[in-house]
């Protein structure tokens, strides 16, 4: 009973590492002076922003596979805003509306659909969002939209990859968090049950495709602003980057890390990110590595990097019985 | 009006290839229960082994063409035992796998055969006239060699001992086990014949059209299009929708333009899934 006060009112072991990482991540400007390198970290918190929302929608037994589409209604509502007056600090949020909007309107009649056909579905989606981009009137055409201004902090554009830095960690830290907390709430743990039997929980008073929506859309509205950061960071946005290549790369980074874990999207995008780097390699011979990667990772752990010490841990205690058992 | 069946035939025409394109995919799909998402990147190797075959040696076409088919056999072969093996049925992982692998063979084409355009030029010459219809003749007999290994397909798979075996493994792969089919053989030359047809269908795509390390990722989209409109795993469907995708590529291209029709086969794709989940010929 006590502990399970103390429990509450203190901060538990595990917040402490997070905190810890915040800190830790806040850090990093002041070691790392290199933009290159901090460019880098920038596109992890982004990746991990779109990783962890696949997961989350996967929870739900659901593959978003075409995370692209989201991203690109973000960059491209965003976009959209900011060139027609409104402030970026106005536009992130608005994108992201905007992209759970959209979501609950074609979720509502494609989440019904399951497996395999909702990744093909998603990644239709995408492909179908490019050619209207390029085709549509009012999206810029094939060449998209360039010189797109950042976001602006007491009248000063934000200068050099720092303030880009710090931008990008918070909306990964809310994006974690949201989806932390989320887990732990009842609501949670009823998109857990649906995730592991639509049937059960529908037996259990569980409205199963209300839930999903909602569990999709919120997922979507992080995607859209990250799909927001994404334009404003690059500066540039052009409709072929919202394509398959994207989206494949998204959801390798989420199933590498471990799609069963909620730290699997940061896992995964920091070592696939950081992995290639490392060896120096050319942009053709870092992509081949990062296929192989992905190869190996699938033959020889499927549950993705971060099952790694649950798997040694096993193994130990695999080890471990037999000598009991013995003595 | 006059454009209508100009756009008929060369939409047909395209549609015999992609047939092949497609088959390969649904018979791993529909055996195997693997999506094999590298599918389009084995229709790009066939294409450059027939290129260098063909074009870097003094071999005549069909033989090329017969050896890249050999090619792709063996290479099919070893991939089901050194990779495919592990992910067998489990359709997420076999997704990631083959992802890895598309994404592998993609750069790795950029480095060996290099980002330049090729094709494979001066197999069939001619031009065919038929009324008001043009066409090539080299367009009809790709589309023949298409047809023709499409029917031996279709012989192997409702003809024979293995058709059955694969047919057994696809309806259940357990039960056929115990009925005495080796499974893991028939799911090895499942993805040996899957090569094979992809491989022909980038040797013809490849005489038809340019080679280039991309083409792969345009099959692959292609391929799963086709797939999901026909019913996934259906190799009827996938043949009937094959040719009303080339149709509807090849109508779009003609009466609105040519850079929409890769949209608007994905939303022929997506409306599918939406009402007909099971695909054109699928049982609801």
């Amino acid at each position: 009973m006590l502990q399970r006060v103390s429990s509450k009112s203190l901060i538990k072991g595990k917040q402490w590492f997070a905190i810890a990482g915040i800190i830790i991540a806040c850090l990093i400007p002041l070691l790392v002076k290199n933009p290159y390198q901090l460019d880098l970290v920038i596109w992890i918190f982004l990746s991990t922003i779109f990783a962890t929302s696949i997961y989350q929608i996967a929870t739900v037994n659901r593959i978003l596979f075409g995370v692209s589409a989201f991203i690109g209604i973000g960059s491209y509502i965003s976009t959209l805003l900011v060139m027609h007056g409104v402030s970026f600090w106005g536009a992130l949020p608005l994108s992201g509306l905007a992209s759970a909007g959209i979501a609950l309107l074609i979720g509502y009649p494609l989440l019904r659909i399951s497996g395999i056909y909702f990744a093909i579905v998603t990644w239709s989606l995408a492909e179908v969002l490019v050619t209207v981009y390029k085709n549509a009137p009012g999206f810029g055409g094939i060449q998209g939209f360039h010189d797109i201004p950042g976001p602006m902090v007491f009248g000063q554009e934000f200068a050099g990859p720092v303030p880009y830095f710090y931008l990008a960690l918070g909306l990964m830290a809310i994006t974690i968090l949201f989806f932390y907390r989320l887990k732990k709430s009842r609501f949670g743990q009823d998109l857990k049950l649906i995730g592991s039997s639509d049937v059960l929980a529908s037996a259990l008073g569980i409205k199963v495709s209300r839930y999903r929506l909602i569990c999709f859309a919120m997922a979507c509205f992080f995607i859209g602003m990250g799909g927001s950061f994404y334009a404003h960071y690059l500066s540039y946005i052009e409709p072929t980057r919202f394509g398959i290549a994207l989206s494949s790369q998204m959801f390798a980074f989420s199933v590498i890390g471990g799609l069963g874990n909620l730290w699997g999207g940061l896992v995964g995008s920091t070592a696939m990110i950081l992995i290639p780097e490392g060896l120096h390699a050319f942009e053709y011979i870092r992509q081949v590595i990062y296929g192989a990667v992905v190869v190996f990772v699938m033959v020889f752990m499927p549950g993705g990097i971060i099952s790694i010490p649950e798997k040694i841990r096993l193994w130990r205690k695999g080890r471990a019985q037999p000598l009991t058992k013995a003595t | 009006m006059e454009l209508f069946p100009q756009a008929l035939v060369s939409g047909l025409e395209s549609g015999c290839l992609y047939i092949l394109v497609a088959l390969g995919l649904t018979l791993i799909l529909g055996i195997m229960k693997t999506v094999n998402f590298a599918h389009g990147e084995f229709v790009m190797l066939g294409a450059y082994f027939t290129f260098y075959f063909y074009s870097g040696t003094d071999m005549n076409y069909p033989v090329a063409f017969l050896l890249t088919l050999v090619t792709m056999f063996g290479l099919g072969f070893a991939l089901d035992k050194a990779l495919f093996r592990p992910v067998r049925g489990n359709m997420l992982a076999g997704f990631i796998l083959t992802l890895g692998i598309s994404i592998f063979l993609l750069n790795l084409g950029f480095i060996v055969f290099g980002t330049k355009s090729r094709g494979i030029s001066g197999v069939f010459s001619g031009l065919v006239e038929l009324g008001s219809v043009h066409t090539s003749v080299e367009r009809i007999a790709t589309s023949a060699i298409a047809l023709s290994l499409m029917a031996v397909l279709l012989l192997i798979i409702y003809r024979t001992k293995l058709g059955r075996a694969f047919r057994a493994v696809a309806i259940d792969s357990e039960a056929a086990q115990l009925q005495g089919v080796n499974t893991s053989m028939i799911s090895s030359l499942c993805l040996a014949i899957s090569l094979i047809l992809a491989g022909a269908a980038g040797g013809l795509l490849g005489v038809v059209f340019n080679v280039y390390p991309t083409m792969g990722t345009r099959a692959t989209g292609l391929a799963f299009v086709i797939i999901v409109t026909g019913g996934l795993g259906s190799v009827p469907g996938a043949i009937l929708a094959a040719l009303v995708i080339g149709l509807v590529e090849s109508l779009v291209s003609t009466y609105i333009g040519g850079d929409i029709s890769w949209g608007v086969i994905f939303l022929v794709a997506l409306l599918t899934i939406a009402f007909k989940p099971k695909g054109l010929l699928g049982r609801n």
